[in-house]
């Protein structure tokens, strides 16, 4: 490797960090190796790589020490011409940051060793505080691999071959896939006469009860499978690739191929499974509780649900007296009748008293919600999730206009 | 039926906490040992008793009644009680078909304080106070049963808010002092109020002094009480001195003719924190005339003075008759001001707390009893509990919402 031109060995120092970093580049870094191992075959002698193909040179043809000439097509010459380019750059660019690292960990007096990705983070939000309400337009500073988008590896060899049969298509990543799924389906129908023929027409019945289901999964997003291809789908090719898995899926023998299934399918996690239950914790009375915080329009509740209790609520130092209206106190006993813990558990909240009691209650609702999820079961929990108490409601006041009367609201149009 | 709902009681007894179920238990036990002293009470104990008693004597009422519903006879009501119950109260008690109250814990305890009381000393003073729908008015309507059994005179104010709001009230300058003002038809209404009440008991009271109204009216040393009254009816323009004699008469021979006097004044605040809203009694000159300026009030604040004896004086204070700016507590001091809490002083305050979880099952089962819960939920054990949730166990509050379920 060290006796490798340095742009080539920093290119592949590159595709093995991308290797590390994501599936998606295994394809761009099989190809670059690909690409190292081309340049070596094309010689007789491990000396051939010394004199690698060098864009600089002129002629496109390098001498070989067996004396015979390689070829260096012009497609590969600019190539590599813009691979060289693009390395510079992105070294140049990661020297930029080391160096404004240091930087900013010297104006935040840290120590710049020791300073990393989520410092920096919080110095830039210290230093530019930005309101914008779109995250990725807010001022950031990020390894430049994270933000300059990836190149795609040469496809074609120094003879400006291309490596994949499908090359010429456009897309050969995506026909190869669409290729690989019809024969797997030819593979399934020949099984599946052959076993017609063995069992005498009677399908196999202990493997069918076998636990393949397309249930707990579902087929890939567009964009995810334009990432696993790193190639450009179009909807319609994508929808393509949908019917094909479909019919492949919905073949009774298909659990045989499972596993090729699987690679394009996500699994689907419960929402209720994914939540965050709080801890139960133990005050000094030796009572257990938990703690849980929700929000409705601006108002911000923080709510202690305590197990054992009596049904005991105690809103901002009150009882629930706090709310006079009716129908605020029903909203506070719905997660609890729905768990069945009405008189049962004492409840605790501090509410910001601004704004109504609409958002005091459904701020304190939420947060009892939630904190109540500590105590109780995973299918009640699910109960929960599913009749929306888990659910942050969204809704806020929309702000007013200038040129009109309210948020929608127009000024009386007179004709004159 | 009957062993259904008992089987629902256990189920309820089961989900109480162990006191309230001991409670509850011992209840049923003493309900068959009073049922004993009572008349032609089926021995077997039902589920009625969880939730209502056969002691219809407030004399008789102790701490194990507390909670228990216990029926006030049609006559009381049409006499004792006419006009004394809340509105929405009696016409509760009117869908029921039965007059009932609940034994609590507050009126038991004063009506036990005025068992033992040495009347000899000055006039003792309780005050009720507490949330709004606590129960301030029925603790009241219990003592006022209590002393009415033992033959105690009544001098009741329903409610005497009603005396410092305006309404296009007739409010005329004092026959008897200059800078006070009549109320004539509240004064005159207070007289009816006070004849029905004490309908046989005032038939021995005779006026110890003379009164002279006008020039050739005036009532002789010796007059009946009876008479003073019927004077006042028919002399709307004097009904307010009338009250006045009346109540001076009364406390003057208290002690000497050895009858009790039980006043009872509910919302008594309104005595002293003015109204200062747009119906506010107002004099001819349309100036606003302040509550120590009112004849009927100076006259009514006399009795709640220690200057007399053989009585006993029960208030409530409420939140509803003071100003919105003034309803930020509900404790006595804070009601009555500096200037009440100065007259009044000293007194006994009693809080009247919202229900407790065996007081508010009995309420339930009470409601469930009459019909007055329908929904099918409602009369499930989760469903009581969901109601006393909502309820916050205050009285009201659970009458408010049981009423649409």
């Amino acid at each position: 490797m060290a006796s490798l031109s340095p742009w080539t060995r920093y290119s592949l120092c590159r595709s093995l960090r991308y290797c590390r970093s994501s599936a998606s580049s295994v394809l761009f870094s099989r190809d670059l190796l690909r690409n190292q191992n081309g340049i070596a075959g094309s010689g007789s002698s491990r000396d051939n790589c010394t004199e690698a193909p060098s864009p600089s040179s002129s002629d496109g043809k390098q001498k070989a020490s067996s004396g015979k000439a390689v070829t260096i097509s012009r497609a590969m010459r600019a190539y590599m011409e813009r691979a060289k380019a693009h390395d510079d750059m992105m070294k140049a660019e990661v020297a930029d940051y080391e160096i404004g690292k240091r930087h900013l960990a010297n104006i935040m007096g840290e120590d710049p060793d020791s300073f990393t990705q989520d410092d920096v983070n919080r110095a830039i939000e210290y230093l530019l505080p930005s309101g914008l309400f779109e995250k990725r337009a807010r001022p950031m500073m990020k390894d430049p691999y994270e933000i300059f988008p990836k190149k795609k590896a040469a496809q074609f060899g120094l003879d400006g071959r291309p490596y994949h049969w499908l090359y010429f298509t456009t897309s050969p990543n995506y026909y190869a896939l669409l290729y690989d799924i019809a024969w797997k389906m030819e593979d399934l129908k020949a099984e599946e006469d052959r076993l017609a023929e063995e069992k005498d027409g009677k399908p196999d019945r202990e493997k069918e009860s076998s636990d393949f289901t397309l249930a707990r999964s579902e087929w890939i997003t567009h964009q995810r499978l334009k990432d696993l291809l790193v190639e450009n789908v179009p909807e319609k090719e994508y929808r393509h690739f949908l019917v094909l898995m479909e019919r492949l899926a919905a073949h009774p023998l298909a659990y045989k191929m499972e596993e090729f299934i699987a690679t394009y399918r996500e699994p689907i996690a419960m929402q209720s499974q994914t939540l965050e239950v709080p801890q139960i914790e133990v005050d000094s009375d030796g009572r257990s509780f938990a703690t849980a915080s929700g929000k409705r329009k601006k108002c911000a509740a923080t709510v202690r649900v305590f197990k054992p209790g009596s049904g005991k609520v105690v809103i901002n130092g009150e009882d629930l007296q706090y709310f006079s209206n009716f129908v605020y106190r029903e909203s506070l006993l719905f997660p609890l009748s729905l768990t069945g813990l009405v008189g049962e558990v004492d409840i605790e909240a501090e509410v910001q008293a601004q704004g109504g009691p609409t958002a005091q209650a459904g701020a304190i609702r939420l947060a009892v919600s939630r904190a109540v999820t500590a105590f109780v079961d995973e299918s009640i929990r699910e109960d929960l999730r599913l009749a929306g108490m888990l659910t942050e409601d969204p809704r806020t006041k929309e702000r007013k206009k200038p040129g009109q009367e309210k948020a929608r609201k127009k000024f009386t149009w007179k004709k004159r | 039926m009957r062993e259904r709902l008992v089987r629902v009681a256990g189920g309820m007894m089961k989900s109480l906490s162990r006191t309230a179920y001991l409670c509850v238990a011992n209840d049923v036990k003493q309900g068959s040992s009073r049922c004993l002293s009572s008349v032609a009470e089926p021995k077997q104990s039902n589920l009625r008793q969880v939730f209502r008693t056969s002691e219809d004597d407030p004399r008789a009422h102790t701490l194990d009644h507390v909670g228990l519903f216990y029926k006030i006879p049609e006559t009381e009501v049409n006499s004792m009680f006419k006009g004394c119950i809340h509105p929405w109260h009696l016409r509760l008690m009117n869908t029921f078909n039965e007059h009932c109250l609940m034994v609590r814990k507050p009126s038991v305890e004063v009506n036990g304080y005025l068992k033992n009381m040495n009347f000899n000393h000055p006039v003792p003073k309780f005050v009720y106070y507490g949330r709004r729908g606590a129960g301030k008015v029925c603790s009241l309507l219990h003592t006022m049963h209590f002393c009415a059994r033992n033959d105690w005179i009544m001098v009741h104010v329903p409610w005497a808010g009603q005396w410092v709001r305006g309404w296009n009230k007739e409010v005329a300058e004092s026959t008897h002092k200059p800078g006070r003002f009549d109320l004539p038809m509240d004064a005159a209404e207070w007289l009816s109020h006070f004849r029905i009440q004490n309908q046989n008991k005032l038939k021995d009271l005779k006026t110890t002094s003379e009164y002279i109204w006008t020039k050739r009216e005036k009532a002789d040393v010796g007059t009946p009480l009876d008479e003073i009254i019927n004077f006042g009816l028919n002399r709307f323009k004097f009904s307010s001195d009338c009250v006045g004699v009346l109540l001076k008469e009364l406390r003057l021979q208290a002690a000497e003719k050895g009858f009790k006097v039980l006043v009872a004044i509910n919302s008594v605040n309104s005595f002293f924190v003015p109204w200062s809203k747009e119906n506010t009694l107002k004099n001819s000159e349309k100036k606003q005339v302040l509550p120590h300026e009112v004849s009927l009030v100076h006259n009514f604040k006399k009795m709640l003075s220690p200057t007399w004896n053989n009585g006993a004086v029960v208030c409530t204070v409420n939140e509803g008759s003071n100003d919105q700016s003034l309803r930020e507590d509900y404790t006595p001091q804070y009601l009555l001001g500096q200037e009440g809490f100065e007259w009044f002083d000293p007194f006994v305050p009693i809080l009247v707390p919202e229900y407790s979880s065996t007081e508010a099952l009995s309420c339930l089962s009470y409601y469930i009893d009459r019909n007055w819960i329908q929904n099918e939920h409602g009369r499930t054990e989760e469903g009581m509990k969901e109601i006393m949730f909502v309820s916050n166990r205050n009285p009201f509050n659970l009458y408010k919402v049981c009423s649409s379920l």
